[in-house]
């Protein structure tokens, strides 16, 4: 638990230096009163001050004892970097192939491969949770979700 | 027009069909999220928030108070059926509901929940009739200097009071600060920390942040352990017997003002609320050995004094703009991105949406008592949806609710990251409140500083000379310097939940 500590205390701690750092070029005070540096300054040095309380205190106080389940098990590691990769797979390509598509492999792979979900169910919910979502925010809430970049995908609707 | 008066518009624009529709749905959902482990209040009131644009800010904030409040209703029912906390603030309640459940008698138990909710709740919103207007006045004496103190303030007792670690609550405050940095500077209008995106000229936006940071984290969380159906009893009768009445009166009494009056001191939560009257009806019971064993008035006390704080809550940020917790900073940008700031100016520039959110408060309340008891059978079958089903649903309206801010897949990213940063944070037992507080506070701390000091031309005593502005930096520092020597009030080292948000 201590290395952890130490490695987030370190990280804190380089955040804030960098703060410090950038509000270098940044004007400190002004006829008005305090510039857009003022306040960053002050912040990061604050905060590199505690972190490095921190880093201290988890380096020479008594250890403190890794929480039962702190690192999670195979299946929970699993499920939590298939999410997070899902996730920002969604982000990268929503703009690329659309809301439509993007959200019903996206529903499809956390319904039926990760859940295990009965294939059926799985497909009819991702088809409602995309393309009947994306009609009824279009048509009846009038908010304009992402359509595909490709033009043969655009071409179809989605 | 006097205070009276006022409520009675209120309530006339808060029984319109639209308005009852708002309370109606945040009631549901609160109830929903409070029912099902894992989905905090919090979390679903920051996916919800981007919904809420094309709303009318009252109704807006009608459906986000309920989901609030609603949640607490709904957090017992998974507590006392089932022994798993549904709502943090429920954890104390599974002591003796859960012991109930097993005797057969989980029906009353539920119904003496709902009653002592429906007392607490609706004591509390007659409370912040009568204190709120005098409060808010006392604010309008307010400038720029006592507003910056007070922000101080409101931060400092977030902090002192949350996670284990001032040192922790402390960087975790600065950094939300140092996030609300990001963006043009409001004197100069030069960028801060942009790195060249324009995305982010306007700055961090706070509700991808806050989904982020209480949605996708949670949903980490959560997937740590496979979530199977928990949901095994069913429910016998749900009338309390004569006796079951006499021994809830009293804690249904003590729970209200406990309740009341902690939500009414920012940096306190629904769980030292409920956890407060829990020890205070075990020390004053003639039969204390019957705790533990399925008392009564573990459940009516605790179940009171949740409802009473989540209403009284929003005194502090009603009246003077302060918000208390996490979740109220979240209701406080949703005021703002309405155009609507919280504090002493509300109830004289905004008095019909103030009015009709008090009475529309009352009117959730018996909505709730309505959706708890007769329809509790249907809540009992949401609690076997497979939890698959509803992570892809969460995802689904957190990745939408993120996308809709700017119309934009930056914020889902930044949503994402933030996840992370959330996950990682619980993991380390760094509490999230102080930074959601500070991201929404940062900027209106940077402008009440600058004019502070445009108003006194640079001079800083201006806040140490001011009697308010130096009593209330005072009492910051010595929250700060009395929880960093872990003075008994201030240790919250038993209490977690949304404690550590």
């Amino acid at each position: 638990m201590r290395r952890v500590c130490q490695v987030a205390g370190l990280c804190f701690l380089a955040l804030s230096l960098f703060v410090v750092w950038k509000s270098f070029g940044m004007k400190y005070y002004s006829s008005f009163g305090p510039g857009p540096g003022f306040f960053p300054f002050w912040l990061g040095t604050l905060l590199a001050v505690l972190s490095a309380a921190w880093v201290i205190q988890v380096t020479f106080g008594a250890t403190e004892p890794m929480q039962e389940g702190f690192i999670p098990n195979r299946a929970g590691k699993i499920s939590i970097v298939a999410v997070l990769i899902a996730l920002i797979l969604v982000t990268w390509l929503m703009e690329i192939i659309g809301f439509c598509l993007t959200m019903f492999v996206f529903q499809l792979f956390l319904l039926a491969v990760l859940g295990k979900q009965n294939k059926v169910v799985a497909v009819l919910i991702a088809a409602v949770g995309s393309f009947g979502v994306f009609y009824a925010f279009e048509h009846w809430l009038g908010i304009r979700l992402p359509y595909a970049e490709l033009d043969f995908l655009k071409n179809l609707g989605l | 027009m006097d205070t009276f008066q006022h409520l009675m518009n209120g309530f006339m624009v808060a029984m319109s069909v639209e308005n009852i529709l708002c309370a109606l749905m945040g009631c549901v959902l609160g109830t929903l999220v409070g029912l099902l482990p894992g989905i905090s209040a919090g979390g679903t009131m920051a996916i919800l928030v981007p919904f809420t644009f094309k709303m009318h800010p009252t109704g807006a904030i009608i459906m986000l108070s309920a989901i609030y409040y609603g949640a607490q209703y709904g957090g017992t029912i998974t507590s006392v059926l089932v022994n798993v906390p549904g709502e943090p603030s429920s954890a104390i309640t599974c002591i003796e509901g859960y012991q109930m459940t097993r005797k057969g008698r989980a029906g009353v138990a539920l119904t003496m929940s709902v009653i002592g909710s429906f007392v607490g709740g609706t004591f509390a919103v007659l409370g912040l009739v009568v204190a709120a207007p005098p409060l808010a006045r006392a604010g309008l004496a307010f400038g720029p200097p006592e507003f910056f103190a007070l922000m101080v303030m409101g931060t400092s007792l977030v902090m002192g009071l949350a996670g284990k670690s001032i040192l922790k609550a402390l960087m975790m405050g600065i950094l939300g600060l140092l996030l609300a940095m990001v963006g043009m500077d409001p004197s100069e209008g030069s960028p801060r920390f942009t790195f060249g995106q324009v995305q982010l000229l306007n700055g961090i936006e706070f509700i991808p942040v806050i989904m982020g940071l209480f949605g996708i984290a949670e949903i980490f969380v959560n997937l740590e352990e496979s979530m199977v159906q928990v949901f095994q009893t069913t429910i016998s009768t749900l009338i309390p017997t004569k006796q079951d009445a006499k021994d809830s009166a009293w804690p249904i009494v003590r729970g209200t003002v406990i309740g009341f009056f902690l939500g009414l001191i920012p940096g306190t939560n629904t769980v030292i609320a409920s956890f407060m009257s829990y020890l205070a009806e075990k020390k004053l019971s003639r039969h204390p050995e019957k705790f533990g064993t399925g008392a009564i008035e573990g459940v009516a006390g605790p179940e009171t004094a949740n409802n009473a704080f989540a209403t009284s809550a929003l005194i502090p940020l009603f009246t003077l703009g302060i918000p208390g917790s996490a979740v109220m900073a979240l209701l406080l940008g949703t005021f703002m991105m309405h155009g609507v700031i919280p504090g002493p100016l509300l109830f004289r520039d905004h008095p019909e949406l103030i009015w009709t959110v008090i009475a529309s408060l009352y009117v959730g309340n018996v909505i709730l008592v309505v959706l708890n008891l007769p329809l509790i059978g249907i809540w009992v079958r949401i609690l076997k949806t497979p939890y698959p089903i509803l992570l892809t649903l969460i995802l689904l309206f957190t990745v939408i609710g993120a996308y809709c801010v700017n119309s934009t897949s930056f914020d889902v990213g930044l949503m994402v990251l933030f996840g992370v940063l959330g996950y990682l944070f619980k993991k380390l037992d760094f509490p999230v409140a102080p930074l959601v507080l500070t991201l929404i506070l940062g900027p209106l701390m940077e402008k009440g500083l600058r004019l502070s000091l445009e108003l006194s031309q640079g001079d800083f005593s201006v806040f140490y000379t001011r009697p308010i502005s130096a009593t209330l930096l005072v009492l910051a520092a010595l929250i700060i310097i009395l929880s960093a020597v872990r003075f008994k009030p201030f240790r919250s080292s038993v209490i977690r939940g949304d404690a550590q948000l």
